[in-house]
């Protein structure tokens, strides 16, 4: 029964690949690392579909699963680069967020300094909201580039 | 030849093995490419060279490219970022290093020790049980490929997998498609609005010339290379040639229209990355393009169901040139969805939204071979066109 053949052979290499690639895609904490993983998770189990098909007919190339597989092989490239567009996004959107909580902070020390100041001024609702925001773009442009820009 | 697969597969497990354990994400991305390399090799052993071809091209090739540009762009975020405040830092080191997560798990040593104990056990229970089922396979309750060589005569074509690709199993390959066009509008979507949108939030104008800093990686660093423009406009000719030949290919030997799009998107991409700004000059093509394919797929699948047969059942004597049809439609689309999906990444920088040439769509000239090799004056914008036919 256990007589080696190429596809059978094969077949075990994607298991093992399958395997090994989940160990890392579960320990790996970069995200690229973990799309990279479930990659090689992919080509394992294409590679055990093609090889135990193949096993079952004796060695004979076997259409179907390659087709399968073909298929696969697309899916999975656009499933990659469809990764690839949000880990960018998210980059991106992470540290924008990053800045955004930290200008608002920046904003409310600014605001809060200001009310200090002018203790005894009166303003309406939405006057209160329309200086808000003029105070929010002065206080954004210096404090924050004097903060970010010289420090480092 | 026995020995050759024993060191071939080993080699796919240590190469899978390097890419895991590579602190540098470079190393591991290389590690990839060459792990895609040897799956090709692999697949050939296994008597399908149509999945090494479409291995070569994209699973090693394009994927690679893909992974290597969108390392560049974090990493340039992250030298960017230098000048940044440490909490920047520390969220884009989450993303290409390794000293942000050590940091993070410092606290717990014995809980992580206990994790990786946790996820070995859980692998290595896997890794037998498949290896259990390898070996306890049941018998072939049918014999596929007897099957498919019944089927053969009938199907219009004469390479086993085209004809189970765009006619045993067109069901399959029609979603497939869709799955594509899912992907790639979904990409599109996740675009960084061009510069407008910056000016519109005035708050933000920080952010706005930081996310500027960011994002200008790829833009025109090849543009200025003459060597490498002028090595892209003799290459991307052959690439789309060849493209072409391997779509007609495929009706009679392995090929066909998956192989071909990822030659036509490689073509794309590598003039993206001698600087050409390709997507400016085709963004009307492009929305058109990306749907061309599975339109006519369901097109032709639906209208012969106006004649009185099932679903997707081509009529007789037209199933050849309906299915090379398709095909052609198909690589078509899916050269330019694969190509989008590398162009229009966020953090790009450069979005285009200057359409300096809206030209006709001719559905005709898929393959690009009809003018992939015409005289293009040299310096003229023209050039970077040539892989959108």
């Amino acid at each position: 029964m256990i007589s080696f053949s190429v596809d059978f052979w094969y077949a075990g290499i994607g298991a093992a690949l399958i395997a090994l690639s989940l160990l890392a895609f579960l320990l790996s904490k970069r995200l690229l690392k973990k799309l990279l993983a479930f990659n090689i998770m992919g080509s394992g189990v294409f590679l055990m579909m093609v090889g135990m098909a193949q096993t079952q007919n004796d060695g004979a190339a076997d259409a179907v699963p390659q087709a399968l597989v073909l298929t696969g092989i697309v899916v999975a490239v656009s499933a990659t680069a469809l990764a690839l567009v949000v880990i960018r996004r998210f980059a991106l959107a992470s540290v924008v967020a990053a800045l955004a909580a930290e200008n608002k902070a920046a904003e409310n020390d600014a605001a809060e300094n200001d009310a200090a100041e002018k203790n005894g001024a009166e303003r309406t609702g939405s006057d209160t909201a329309v200086s808000d925001t003029t105070v929010t773009d002065t206080a954004l442009t210096d404090p924050n580039l004097n903060k970010n820009g010289d420090p480092q | 030849m026995i020995a050759f697969d024993i060191l071939l597969g080993l080699g796919m497990l240590l190469a899978a093995a390097g890419v895991f354990w590579s602190a540098d994400l470079f190393r591991a991305i290389v590690m990839f490419v060459v792990f895609g390399v040897l799956l090709a090799l692999a697949w050939l052993r296994l008597q399908a060279p149509d999945l090494a071809l479409a291995e070569a091209a994209i699973g090693a090739g394009l994927t690679g490219v893909l992974l290597l540009d969108t390392l560049s762009v974090l990493r340039a975020k992250k030298t960017a970022a230098g000048k940044l405040p440490p909490v920047d830092q520390q969220l884009l080191n989450t993303f290409t290093s390794t000293r942000a997560c050590a940091a993070q798990n410092n606290h717990g040593k014995g809980h992580e020790n206990l994790r990786f104990l946790a996820v070995g056990l859980l692998s290595l229970g896997i890794l037998i049980a498949l290896q259990a089922a390898l070996f306890m396979r049941p018998e072939a309750a049918v014999n596929l490929p007897s099957m498919v060589a019944e089927g053969i005569p009938d199907a219009g074509i004469e390479h086993p997998i085209t004809a189970v690709l765009l006619n045993f199993r067109s069901y399959d390959t029609l979603l497939e498609v869709a799955v594509l066009l899912v992907a790639v509008i979904i990409g599109l979507s996740l675009r960084i609005p061009s510069n407008s949108n910056e000016q519109q939030a005035p708050s933000s104008a920080l952010i706005g010339a930081r996310q500027a800093a960011y994002a200008g990686v790829i833009s025109e660093d090849g543009g200025n290379d003459p060597i490498l423009r002028n090595f892209t406009q003799r290459l991307i000719p052959l690439v789309l040639v060849t493209g072409g030949y391997i779509l007609w290919a495929g009706s009679t030997m392995p090929g066909g229209a998956f192989q071909a799009g990822a030659l036509i998107a490689a073509a794309g991409v590598i003039a993206r990355l001698a600087g050409y700004n390709i997507a400016s000059r085709v963004d009307q093509l492009l929305r058109f393009g990306l749907v061309l394919g599975f339109l006519v797929f369901l097109t032709v699948a639906a209208s012969v169901m106006f004649g009185g047969r099932p679903f997707l059942n081509y009529p007789d004597g037209w199933a050849g040139s309906l299915i090379f049809f398709i095909e052609a439609m198909l690589t078509f689309s899916i050269g330019l969805t694969l190509l989008s999906l590398f162009v229009h990444s966020p953090g790009d920088g450069a979005e285009p939204n200057a359409k300096s040439s809206q030209r006709s769509v001719k559905s005709g000239s898929t393959v690009g071979s009809d003018n992939g090799v015409g005289n293009r004056p040299p310096g003229n914008s023209g050039k970077a066109e040539a892989d959108h036919d």
